[in-house]
């Protein structure tokens, strides 16, 4: 069974993609930003949140740069 | 031992502020109206800011805040682990992450360093504290900010007055907070400001405190976005436009007694009274000086308060409360352990005498040598 991280480049995020990989496990990971990691992990380039945002009208004027 | 209890801290309150008080009960408005307008006004002017927005606490106005920021889901938010619950359970409370970094051991506040290894592509904003009146080292943490595209919401519940060389606590990052607690420099009983100088976020914060309300045609008010109720009354409005003609010498009293503290204590081992840098105006809502003996904090508290001397502990370490169990850390966290377990914050009340803080240090040292003595 394949594991998904969401939000992979958050804090939380980058301490699951970390221990995944040391036990070894098979996962991919996501979220809006570069991949979090320098080695070779299956990451996809995609904001789930900012899709999941557009029924929310109001969010912040702050871009994200990423 | 004294006859009174020498107490932690005193509200600076009295005829003044009951004749004001009386005047808003005449009137009949006693919702937020002109008194609470014109103590946003003042409170604005005094730390420098173009807006001043009041709100039922300092909890609120960091709720505000970041309401008006548009922190929420996904986002992370670096918080001090040494401060007042409060700061973080905002964060939490929009549905965003707070992740929680240490403090330096000389300021407590938090620092550049421990910010810039929090920071990941979700961070969104940094919430810095102004801990016991003692101003944030701004300018690494503006840098750090402005690299970073970050926010920075300042908690400076206990910092109203403060300044670091020219630059005014209020007028120093995009929003600060601060509180009207009695334990504060001025007091409303309970209420808050958020101060800020840009006419675009302070539009915002008066709709979102207010309903969500904008000023609509023909005087019937449009309802633009969700909104919340922050607002505060005209009769504690009343008290805070008094309290504004009294800050500065609140303040002034205040360092003052601390002047005095820093002198007794030089003379006593075991304890390290509190570091301020050079140009900066601590305002000393708090007195806290670190105890460097482990495990003794905690009984000092007791044995004074037998000699009805009011102390506190400086503040709390987020990551030893269970609340805070699942939430994300960053390092350690060893400074705040060691704060929240060894601060002891003096009686520093307005009315308190010399004789008082000699009779103070006086039983602090024998008892501190006394629980020193028996380990
Ligand atoms: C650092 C800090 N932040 C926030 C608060 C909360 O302030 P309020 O009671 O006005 O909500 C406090 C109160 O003690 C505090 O010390």
């Amino acid at each position: 069974m394949k594991i998904a991280v969401f939000c992979a480049t958050g804090f939380i995020g980058q301490n699951i993609v970390e221990k995944l990989k040391s036990e070894g496990q098979d996962f991919i990971s996501t979220d809006f930003a570069d991949s979090p990691s320098e080695e070779e992990i299956d990451y996809r380039r995609v904001d789930i949140l900012r899709f999941l945002g557009r029924a929310v009208r109001y969010r912040s004027s702050k871009p994200r740069t990423p | 031992m004294t006859e009174d209890r020498i107490r932690l801290i005193q509200p600076v309150v009295g005829e003044e502020e009951l004749a004001l008080i009386d005047e808003v009960l005449k009137s009949g408005h006693m919702t937020e109206g002109p008194k609470t307008m014109e103590f946003e006004s003042k409170f604005a002017e005094y730390v420098g800011a173009k807006h001043g927005i009041a709100t039922t606490s300092c909890t609120t106005a960091m709720e505000l805040s970041l309401r008006v920021l548009g922190i929420g889901r996904g986002d992370e938010v670096i918080v001090p682990d040494f401060t007042y619950p409060a700061t973080a359970d905002v964060v939490r409370f929009v549905g965003a992450t707070p992740v929680l970094v240490d403090v330096s051991p000389e300021s407590y506040n938090v620092d550049a360093e421990h910010i810039k290894e929090a920071i990941t592509p979700r961070s969104k904003c940094v919430m810095p504290v102004s801990l016991f009146g003692n101003p944030i080292d701004i300018e690494p943490i503006e840098d750090l900010a402005e690299e970073n595209d970050l926010y920075v919401v300042e908690d400076a519940a206990c910092s109203a007055g403060a300044r670091r060389g020219q630059r005014r606590t209020g007028s120093m990052v995009d929003l600060t907070c601060f509180s009207f607690h009695p334990r504060k420099i001025i007091t409303t009983g309970e209420g808050g400001m958020v101060t800020t100088d840009s006419d675009e976020l302070a539009e915002l914060a008066r709709s979102i405190k207010k309903f969500g309300m904008t000023a609509g045609a023909g005087g019937i008010s449009t309802f633009a976005r969700a909104g919340s109720n922050f607002k505060l009354s005209d009769v504690l409005g009343a008290i805070g436009v008094v309290q504004m003609s009294k800050i500065d010498e609140i303040i002034s009293r205040r360092q003052e007694l601390a002047g005095n503290y820093d002198e007794l204590l030089d003379r006593v081992s075991g304890v390290v009274p509190p570091k301020v840098d050079d140009g900066v105006r601590h305002v000393y809502q708090t007195y806290a000086a670190r105890i460097t003996v482990e495990k003794v904090r905690d009984r000092l508290i007791s044995d004074l308060e037998k000699k009805n001397i009011e102390t506190q502990i400086g503040t709390y370490s987020l990551h030893m409360q269970p609340s805070f169990s699942p939430v994300p850390k960053s390092g350690d966290l060893e400074t705040a352990r060691m704060l929240f377990e060894n601060l002891l914050a003096f009686p520093l009340s307005h009315y308190m005498t010399e004789e008082d803080q000699e009779f103070v240090v006086t039983s602090f040292k024998e008892l501190l040598e006394k629980n020193q003595a028996n380990g």
